[in-house]
């Protein structure tokens, strides 16, 4: 009977993408981060933004998620998470925060919460890793260390981290395929 | 002479152990709510079937019912109180508790 239950939160977690679609609205941000460092030139500040927003993406695609198929989306707090990163630049020092820890670190801080709450090791581990990624690039850890690449060592670290995030998101929806088949309560005698 | 603890199995509340209830409170736990085709769908039940184990869930205090309107479709939106989390959150104590007991036992010698 445990497993019975295990199996059922499992599946309802899967079913409802709580990896796949944060992570992917995630690498939809650094796509956008890479290809402003390296092609488009927009008004400063702008970054701060982008974290409230993908989040919002986020609550938009779990809201037209219920609306299909007619089941909720628990308690992961997206909404929570959204409206607290769309404060941020709000905030005293909110607006200049992503100069110096990169809107890297603020997309990461909302995996982790996700991860916290959902207690989904595969959100919060690379939520991490992107709090950390953030202060790497835009305190010149990237430039100092990586300067023998060719390329501008920040946007190949942001670039990387996009093909990375790629491959998670492509891994969370395989994952999730695998486990949302139904779990029938009667069992077939 | 004090009397021995009761045995878990002692412990079970039939309004949650039931299967089918149980697949209703674990899908509304880790969704919040839910319509009736969705869980008839996930847990493979017919609709007299569901209807009647909704009917106990919410009798006990455990679930909500909500009618809604989905465009001109009718929909009956089930959730989860903070009574049938805590129900659900006890029956997996239990179980715990139940199969660390059975992994407890010393192998029967015959």
């Amino acid at each position: 009977m445990t497993s019975y239950l295990v199996r059922i939160l499992e599946r309802e977690r899967a079913a409802r993408h709580a990896r796949s679609i944060p992570l992917a609205a995630v690498t939809v941000a650094l796509v956008v981060l890479a290809a402003v460092g390296r092609y488009l030139r927009l008004p400063g500040l702008w970054d701060a933004f982008l974290p409230g927003l993908t989040f919002l993406l986020v609550v938009a695609a779990m809201a037209v998620q219920r609306a299909l198929r007619g089941a909720g989306n628990g308690r992961d707090g997206y909404g929570l998470v959204a409206v607290g990163l769309l404060l941020v630049p709000f905030l005293p020092f909110g607006l200049v925060a992503p100069l110096f820890v990169g809107a890297e670190a603020l997309l990461g801080a909302g995996l982790v919460v996700l991860g916290w709450r959902g207690r989904d090791r595969g959100l919060w581990v690379p939520g991490l890793v992107l709090l950390a990624l953030g202060p790497f690039v835009h305190l010149n850890g990237a430039a100092i260390t990586l300067f023998w690449l060719p390329a501008d060592p920040g946007v190949a670290v942001r670039v990387a981290t996009a093909v990375a995030f790629a491959v998670l998101t492509g891994r969370a929806i395989r994952i999730e395929r695998r486990r949302s088949t139904p779990v029938p309560a009667e069992v077939p005698a | 002479m004090s009397e021995p603890d009761p045995h878990p199995l002692s412990r079970l509340d039939e309004t949650v152990h039931q299967r089918a209830r149980l697949g209703v409170l674990a899908i509304l736990t880790e969704r919040t709510d839910a319509d009736f085709g969705y869980l008839k769908r996930a847990l493979g039940l017919t609709d007299g079937n569901l209807g009647r184990h909704l009917e106990v869930l919410v009798t006990s205090g455990l679930v909500d019912l909500r009618r809604g309107y989905d465009g001109r479709r009718q929909r009956t939106w089930a959730r989860i109180t903070p009574a049938g989390r805590a129900a659900l959150l006890a029956e997996l104590d239990l179980l715990r508790s139940i199969t660390r007991l059975v992994d407890a036992e010393p192998p029967d010698a015959s």
